[in-house]
């Protein structure tokens, strides 16, 4: 029971598909996952892996959508947040339950000072005068490392560069204390200096506060700096699980394989060392019938065409999608990876 | 004086159409606070030895078939058109701008059924649906009001819907959603202040298209009742004298027009001023 407290998400088959005029689109298919206090998961993946539709259906962000959660539990501190009332959820997002977005160009009201805009949030979930909630919006700012927090506080967005206007939305996503933040692709619109000094303040800030962190990304590096855990998804699955470190030293999956093998380095001298996985990833609306990475997998044989593999437990919480695993429990050899064109 | 608002200040005077509109209106709206003091005589005095006068040193506008002074009247008039085209775009605006921005934040149903209704208001010629609301309540200034004011709602309630979509799809709505913001919030805290540029424009153009409406109901004897000084009333009232006496209908027509002109270039100067980039 003890542990079970440590446990601050656990999102337990969960399934969210979109409605369209083409037929159902299954964004999240059967995912599971959980979050100890204090634990960094990242959730890796391509465009379309749905990924960001997994945290905007923790946060049931997708009213305004055709998109709807059709299966599954999330249970946040134990209460399943699927049953939860649309009020409910207002008073856990952004003061349980933080979201960071990818676009801080855009993700700031244009008309509203960034210290209103900040304050606004804290008056919402805490009881608290105008006057102390915008003092606490210059300690947030100031504790987010941004320079003469009093003068910007009062200052519009449009007056902020792309990196402090992430410190701003890093601010607001921390100003009521979260036990849960989630970050979906918080560096992907900032230069490459930016986002070093973005992932070490999420990373310093979640220490300091000993919450749980969901990062999400398509970007390893990101994950190899951030996280603990690491979940790879791919069409709406997730294919590994592992921690950091084993992802990075024997990855399970052949499609965990090929990403690593696709990160550019600076020891790639010429073209050739770098490797693409070939074809595309599959259209939503005809998902292949057995394994999903199987069109583009170079380890392929029949039973994967044809049947779907299991999540399997290879041991401890290491978790890989996989039949070559699961039938020949064997090392795949990296070397197929080794001639990505086929010529 | 800063250099910042220095700068406004000769963005504007650049704008010639927001200049002249807005001296235009300025005017008019001096002499509608002074109009005790403009005017040389009694808007309501009649005299008969003096019915019918040509305009002169003394009635610079002439007398009407009372024997009122006209130039008086209009002065007067000025207060009752731009009460009535101020009020009725207040009202017609604050419904029309709740029902376009519930209707474009919520969409769906709610967007459809609003929208239809604002459908059959619209296919209504405007002069007919305000005819028509001054027949069921009765006529006087208040109601020309009213039925202006119905009038105005759904282009109102269009230009904002269509503003609130484009907002609505912008990522810091679904930020401010992510922080638990409530609809309500959302859509008077953050969406109202990123749509009122089109607001306020809709609203000034609207104040001279209220004037004309006005007008054109006392005209028909269905708006503003005598004895109250009306622009569009005393147009109707120098009808039947228009062959020898044509500057009964002349200078309250003439006002109409300069009013009327001078709102809508200021709006169009404020559109300009305020969505630079649809200028050209």
């Amino acid at each position: 029971m003890e542990k079970d407290k440590d446990i601050v998400l656990q999102v337990e088959n969960l399934q969210t598909s979109f409605f369209t005029e083409d037929g159902e689109l299954k964004a999240v298919n059967d995912v599971s996952f959980s979050i100890e206090k204090g634990q960094s998961l990242g959730i890796v993946g391509e465009s379309g892996s749905g990924k960001s539709i997994t945290s905007l259906s923790i946060l049931r962000l997708l009213t305004g959508t055709t998109g709807k959660i059709i299966g599954g539990k999330i249970l946040f501190k134990g209460e399943d947040l699927t049953t939860f009332s649309e009020k409910k959820m207002q008073s856990i997002r952004g003061n349980r339950i933080s979201m960071i977005f990818q676009e801080p160009m855009t993700s700031l009201n244009p008309t509203i000072t960034i210290g209103e805009q900040i304050a606004e949030v804290i008056r919402g979930h805490q009881k608290k005068d105008r006057k102390s909630a915008w003092e606490d919006a210059v300690k947030m700012l100031s504790g987010v490392g941004i320079p003469e927090p009093e003068k910007r506080a009062k200052q519009y967005p449009f007056q902020l560069s792309g990196g402090m206007r992430q410190r701003v939305m890093i601010a607001i996503a921390i100003s009521c204390q979260p036990e849960l933040l989630i970050a979906d692709e918080p560096t992907t619109a900032l230069d490459v200096t930016i986002q070093a000094q973005i992932l070490s303040l999420i990373k310093k800030i979640q220490r300091r506060s000993g919450g749980a962190l969901v990062m999400i990304t398509h970007d390893l590096g990101v994950i190899a700096e951030t996280c603990d855990a690491v979940a790879v998804m791919y069409c709406g699955k997730i294919v590994e699980y592992a921690s950091v470190a084993e992802l990075f030293e024997s990855p399970k999956h052949p499609y965990t394989m090929g990403l690593l093998n696709s990160i550019p380095s600076h020891e790639t001298d010429s073209e050739e060392d770098l490797y693409i996985i070939d074809g595309q990833v599959p259209s939503p609306y005809e998902l292949p019938n057995g394994c999903l990475f199987a069109p583009r997998c170079p380890y392929a044989k029949e039973i994967c065409q044809n049947a779907l593999p299991e999540l399997l437990n290879l041991y401890g919480n290491r978790l890989v999608r996989c039949h070559m695993q699961q039938t020949e429990g064997r090392e795949l050899e990296h070397d197929r990876w080794k001639s990505p064109s086929g010529s | 004086m800063s250099v910042g608002t220095k700068r406004k200040l000769k963005k504007i005077f650049k704008n010639r159409q927001l200049t002249l509109g807005g001296v235009i209106v300025i005017l008019f709206i001096l002499v509608a606070f002074f109009a005790p003091f403009i005017a040389p005589f009694d808007p309501l005095e009649q005299s008969m030895p003096r019915r019918l006068q040509a305009p002169s040193s003394e009635h610079i506008m002439g007398t009407d078939n009372l024997g009122r002074d006209v130039f008086s009247r209009i002065v007067f008039g000025t207060r009752v058109s731009l009460v009535v085209g101020v009020a009725s775009t207040l009202m017609g605006g604050i419904v029309g701008v709740f029902f376009g921005i519930i209707a474009g934040y919520y969409g769906k149903a709610v967007d459809t059924v609003i929208m239809r209704v604002m459908d059959i208001l619209l296919a209504f010629p405007g002069i007919l649906l305000a005819l028509g609301i001054v027949a069921v309540l009765g006529s006087g200034t208040e109601i020309v009001i009213v039925a202006v004011a119905v009038w105005a709602v759904p282009t109102f309630a269009r230009i904002v819907r269509g503003s609130t979509l484009a907002v609505k799809k912008l990522e810091y709505i679904d930020a401010i959603r992510a922080v638990g913001a409530s609809d309500f919030r959302i859509i008077f805290l953050h969406i109202l202040p990123n749509v009122l540029s089109p607001i306020i424009v809709q609203a000034t153009l609207n104040v001279g298209s209220a004037i004309v409406a006005a007008a054109v109901l006392s005209f028909l004897g269905v708006g503003t009742q005598a004895p109250t000084p009306e622009w569009g009333s005393m147009v109707n009232a120098g009808r039947q004298f228009m062959m020898e006496n044509s500057y009964l209908v002349f200078f309250p027509g003439l006002m109409i027009f300069l009013l009327v002109v001078g709102i809508n270039l200021f709006g169009d100067g404020l559109r300009d001023h305020l969505e630079p980039k649809k200028s050209k």
